[in-house]
């Protein structure tokens, strides 16, 4: 039975009146790749803003390794092993993709590296790692979208986390990309990098989950393994919709 | 409607498109497929007088409307709904598709057509007195297509509709754009996923390097090898 | 941000020692009008230099920063004649005052941002005109007579002194972590705070090392000019001068407000000898053509060498003119 390296009780976050995530608990246990799905709205982006610091929560908590997560400041987060990638990606334009990367390596878990040449060596292995390297000295402005995606999993990557959440990367990648990327993010994972994957593109969270979990309007629908949940008729209504689950069958 | 004839356009030194020729007839769905940097926005961005060709032709009922401006090819009736939306984020769900109608004066059909478009998407008037930044990318998407019909186009062009939706929004999409075409709108639609593509459109043409590799029926293009390999993965 | 290669570094502070020698000797060798068009030209460049550290590397575009200036010439002015300071304590205590003020003023008006941090900002150095103007201590409308100074040359060095100082700060900005931090704040702050940044303390430092910097320059300045009011030290055009050079010269880079100060500063003085009613125009022409041409700043199109035309070319047609 493996370690939950990350927990989520109760969790709730509220707009006004409107709760855009609702009672949520979840575990991620080390090790594993977690898919978050739902409908558009359902308040998975929410969900990772309020685990990793981003809003502060309403109610419930987050604990990691054993310390609580929820209360702390967002740059605590980063430097206590948890990152993230941005749905809409968030690239440092001016500086280069090796610069945008070692912001990750100098400030990343535990304080990161503190002086620049180790950064930036940190840096050159990780754009290795995701096959940017030939890009390293580009500015990042100049990235097309699939090597954007790159970048910003690179910077999140050189922060050294324990877990990583990955938002949407695959959006806007063709299916040659879209193997690359999930060939990549095992590797990650191989690495002994916790990662929670919020998707949209089927064929990546099919082959990437261990579990997945699905959010409808803020809360749990159901929670499981991915034959399972992805045939659970409620999913398939709430989510998958009619043309999946014609394709599937045929 | 919308004709393209041997289109060649580029930035700059950087030539993307070569030779592109497609038609898109009135009332029709047609659509237009290819990978990031296939030249897809290239093609949009010619016709809709953002970039000025280097050579070809696009005309609009027979019209040349080659290389004019953009405000001018709006007012032919040509709308595009961008890629990544593009809404103004901190205006209202409602002033933003009410701003759709810009330049039309007729008040009545006005408030007629957002009737419309509420009945197509309801989350949309459900959310009509919210800020449209603040709602997800699949209600985004919607409120997006909803300003293009607004402006009551005679052709609305569609830049990468499925962009990060859930596949039941998708569903939600292609009926409402599958109602929209029973009414008699031509839809060209660009896409990069395939499959919600080829389900939506009657005629298909494919994009490769700037150059139209493939074109013909749907029906036909799901069935060739070609294709299935590089862009439904099968 | 880049690290540059070791012999272009090395000739670079070769260039740089010479010059530092060169100006070391330049008072016994100017006339006394170019002596004082020197010390103005090093005063306008160390507040050029000291903006760009929240201006250029943050992002934080502050439009107060004459507050800071102005407190420094009055903690000086008040210290030298109402508590019978020296000169060395009574500048010491110009920097470290209105750094401290800029850290206090800084953890409300920096939670804001962009144009709301400029007008705060604006709003900080106005009010501080009207405190001095209404406080007894700081002689009120009347203003402070300072103590008269010996020797014109001591201000050319005291300054010269300053303009070192606030350069290697911003050399070491460039290469330093805390740097890093600072223009990942500007370009993208929430990336950078999802990153591990600690954006709220890095920001006041800035602010705060800014401060100090436009504070020490006004106390010299008190003490140079020997007779200080509130519309003396604490004027809006000053604020706007130091801005305009610094991104003029190219914000966020180590030379190019140095570069502004030392062109527009020349340039302006050539102008309000011969051509007057040019003088006045001069500001708005040359916001008009960075905004056009180099919104990088001048630094950008040198830089380019022979492709400086096609860079502001370029320029010129992503503003979609």
């Amino acid at each position: 039975m493996s370690v939950a390296i990350l927990s989520a009780r109760g969790v709730t976050k509220k707009f006004g009146g409107l709760a855009a995530v609702a009672d949520v608990t979840f575990d991620l246990h080390e090790g594993e790749i977690l898919g978050l799905i739902g409908p558009n709205g359902s308040g998975k982006t929410t969900l990772v803003n309020v685990v990793t610091g981003a809003l502060p929560a309403t109610g419930g908590e987050v604990r990691f390794a054993d310390r609580p997560l929820t209360g702390l400041p967002w740059h605590e987060v980063g430097r206590l092993g948890v990152s993230r990638t941005f749905q809409v990606v968030k690239p440092f334009r001016n500086l280069s993709v090796v610069e945008n990367v070692m912001v990750g390596a100098l400030f990343g878990a535990r304080g990161g590296a503190r002086d620049l040449r180790t950064a930036r060596r940190q840096a050159e292995e990780v754009l290795a790692f995701v096959a940017l390297d030939h890009r390293a000295d580009a500015p990042a402005e100049g990235l097309n979208v699939p090597e954007r995606k790159r970048m910003e999993l690179a910077r999140a990557l050189a922060m050294r986390p324990r877990v990583l959440m990955l938002d949407e990367v695959m959006a806007g990648l063709n299916p040659a990309e879209i193997d690359a990327a999930v060939e990549l993010i095992k590797r990650i994972r191989d690495r002994g990098i916790t990662l929670l994957v919020i998707e949209h593109v089927m064929k990546a969270i099919r082959n990437l989950s261990d579990r997945i979990l699905v959010l409808f309007h803020g809360q749990t629908l159901t929670e499981g393994a991915p034959g399972d949940v992805l045939n659970d008729e409620r999913v398939v209504a709430a989510y998958l919709g009619r043309r999946y689950a014609e394709a599937a069958r045929a | 409607m919308l004709e393209v004839r041997q289109l060649s356009a580029g930035y700059g030194a950087m030539q993307i498109l070569r030779d592109v020729t497609l038609s898109v007839p009135a009332g029709e769905i047609v659509t237009l497929v290819g990978s990031n940097g296939a030249g897809k926005s290239t093609l949009l961005n010619t016709v809709c007088g953002i970039i000025k060709p280097v050579g070809g032709r696009v005309l609009l009922d027979g019209t040349d409307i080659t290389g004019r401006a953009s405000e001018a090819i709006v007012a032919l009736g040509i709308t595009q709904v961008p890629e990544g939306r593009r809404l103004f984020p901190t205006m209202t769900v409602r002033d933003n598709l009410i701003l759709g109608a810009y330049r039309r004066r007729d008040a009545k059909a006005i408030a007629h057509d957002l009737a419309w478009v509420y009945e197509l998407f309801p989350i949309l008037e459900e959310r009509q007195r919210q800020a449209a930044g603040s709602m997800s990318g699949g209600e985004q998407q919607m409120c997006a297509i909803g300003r293009g019909l607004m402006a009551r186009p005679r052709l609305l062009i569609l830049d990468e509709l499925s962009l990060g939706l859930a596949p039941i929004m998708l569903d939600t999409l292609v009926d409402a754009l599958t109602k929209v075409h029973h009414e008699g709108m031509t839809i060209f639609l660009v896409e990069q996923d395939v499959a919600t593509a080829f389900d939506l459109a009657t005629t298909g043409y494919v994009l490769e390097n700037g150059r139209v590799v493939l074109s013909g029926p749907t029906s036909e293009l799901r069935a060739d090898s070609h294709v299935k390999k590089a862009y439904l993965g099968l | 941000m880049t690290t540059r290669p070791a012999p272009r570094r090395f000739a670079t502070i070769a260039a740089a020692v010479v010059g530092i020698v060169l100006l070391g000797a330049a008072p016994g060798v100017l006339s006394p009008f170019m002596v004082q068009f020197v010390i103005n030209l090093f005063m306008l460049a160390i507040l050029a230099e000291s903006w760009n550290i929240i201006g250029g590397f943050t992002g934080y575009a502050s439009f107060g920063n004459v507050a800071f200036f102005g407190i420094g010439a009055y903690t000086t002015g008040v210290l030298m004649t109402k508590v019978g300071w020296p000169l060395a304590a009574a500048l010491a205590a110009a920097g470290v005052v209105p750094m401290l003020f800029a850290a206090l003023v800084g953890l409300p008006i920096l939670r804001l941002k962009g144009h709301y941090f400029a007008i705060a900002t604006l709003g900080v150095a106005e009010t501080m005109r009207e405190v001095v103007y209404n406080l007894e201590i700081t002689g009120a409308g009347t203003g402070l007579v300072m103590p008269i100074a010996r020797t014109p040359a001591l201000f050319f060095y005291l300054m010269l002194g300053i303009l070192i100082a606030v350069t290697l700060v911003n050399v070491w900005l460039a290469h330093s972590r805390f740097g890093y931090g600072l223009v990942a704040i500007r370009e993208d702050e929430d990336a950078a705070a999802a990153m591990g940044i600690d954006t709220a303390r890095y920001k006041t430092i800035a602010f705060a090392l800014s401060g100090a910097f436009a504070g020490l320059t006004g106390g010299v300045f008190a003490y140079w000019i020997t007779f200080i009011d509130p519309d003396a030290v604490f004027r809006v055009i000053v604020t706007i001068q130091m801005i305009i050079m610094a991104v003029f010269g190219g914000a966020g880079t180590v030379v190019g407000p140095l570069l502004g100060a030392l062109v527009l500063a020349s340039v302006s003085e050539i102008l309000s000898t011969h051509l007057v009613a040019l003088a006045e125009l001069f500001n708005g022409v040359i916001v008009i053509l960075v905004v056009l041409f180099m919104p990088k700043g001048l630094l950008e199109v040198v830089r380019a060498g022979r492709s400086s035309l096609r860079v502001m070319a370029r320029n010129l047609r992503e503003y979609r003119v």
